[in-house]
């Protein structure tokens, strides 16, 4: 009798485990034979179900003399970024706190704003619908700002892969007007990662 | 206990700067808190200081007390002996963040410390964030938590399917061998 269940019992574990592996190859030969268009076809639908209008715009009041007279509130959205190449026209926020990032693109609190003369540093989330695509820029393409006190065009002139705790990669200085976004890599990763791709533009008009 | 002490020396040097603000231009004070500050007070710091300070200034009565919050924190510190912070007794640090809390109080800010932040409150909204590390760490910008939550949940979806589809295999052949 003993026998007869260990034996049953071994069958059983065998058929589990031949039934799963027939499961993963039917998922992975789907996924290969159909990766692309299952990804465009949840590109699409994440473009059509995340709201970038619903956001109002932090008025800021800016002076030719004085510069930036007013801040947006912590949290605030205040700007928008598009960068053509890939597709990405996003509401960038004041703040870098994960609740801000599911919105749109965070600006780190330690940066100045766009205007000012000075280090900017954006952040976003790799996601379909905001900065996975980052892999296909390159020197020479354009990121553009655009707030209630001006339009902002940054010229991108170095691309990095570099460790999260290199934050001195990302020098905050008031010399020249510089943006610095960095998303994390790699850009399909599941799980925590600890490399960030950080794309240098300067301000050219 | 190290990250509030970042934190409790971040907001008292912001507001030792405010007495400053009146005496001197802008850039002297950056540099005075530069110097005061040391390593801990980073570029991003200034940078937040400096925007604290063009949208909310004080009164020379807050002025004052505040001084006497940074003088209060520099003898905690100087009484110790210690020469690293991290050193401090846990008496000292929560001295430390006593006298932050009561100097952010006297500007109606309050400070919430979370884990590797310190959040600073004024009537009740968040004004800023401040990292107490010293090396800070770049804002985990991964797959956000929704969508490795759904990757998670599909892959185990898929292994639970597999397995009953398996254990129904299994039922029918047990079924049809009786």
């Amino acid at each position: 009798m003993q026998n007869r269940i260990s034996k049953t019992l071994k069958a059983t574990i065998i058929n589990l485990i031949v039934a799963f592996l027939v499961i993963l190859i039917i998922i992975g030969g789907v996924r290969l034979a159909f990766g692309q268009k299952i990804d465009e076809a949840v590109t699409l639908l994440n473009y059509f179900t995340l709201d970038l209008s619903d956001k109002k715009m932090t008025e800021i009041v800016y002076d030719q003399q004085y510069g930036l007279k007013s801040y947006p509130e912590y949290g605030a959205k205040y700007a928008d970024i598009e960068i053509e190449k890939i597709d990405a026209n996003l509401p960038v926020y004041f703040g870098s706190t994960l609740e801000i990032l599911k919105d749109g693109v965070g600006h780190d609190s330690g940066s100045y704003f766009p205007g000012e003369g000075g280090s900017i540093i954006y952040m976003g989330h790799n996601s379909k619908n905001v900065f996975r695509r980052f892999s296909e820029l390159q020197v020479g393409d354009m990121i553009k700002v655009t707030t209630t006190y001006g339009e902002f065009n940054y010229e991108i002139y170095d691309l990095k892969l570099i460790d999260e705790d290199q934050a001195d990669m990302l020098p905050i200085q008031r010399d020249e007007e510089i943006l610095m976004v960095y998303t994390c890599y790699p850009f399909n990763n599941i799980g925590y990662t600890t490399q960030r791709y950080v794309v240098y533009s300067k301000l050219v008009k | 206990m190290k990250k509030i002490l970042v934190s409790a020396l971040f907001v008292v040097v912001i507001l030792a700067m405010s007495t400053m603000v009146k005496a001197a231009s802008a850039e002297d004070a950056i540099n005075y808190v530069k110097t005061q500050g040391g390593s801990y007070i980073t570029e991003s710091d200034l940078v937040r200081i400096e925007r604290h300070f063009k949208q909310y200034p004080i009164t020379e009565e807050q002025g004052d007390q505040l001084k006497a919050k940074v003088d209060a924190a520099k003898a905690v510190i100087d009484n110790s002996g210690k020469t690293v912070i991290k050193d401090l007794s846990k008496e000292d640090k929560d001295k430390l963040r006593s006298i932050a809390n009561e100097a952010a109080a006297i500007l109606d800010l309050n400070l919430v410390f979370k884990g590797d932040t310190c959040e600073i409150y004024k009537d009740g909204k968040l004004i800023e964030t401040a990292f107490l590390k010293n090396n800070q760490i770049l804002v985990y910008t991964g797959n956000d938590e929704e969508t490795t939550n759904k990757n998670v949940l599909a892959i185990s979806l898929v292994a639970i399917v597999a397995l009953a589809t398996g254990a129904l295999y299994v039922g029918k052949r047990a079924r049809s061998a009786k």
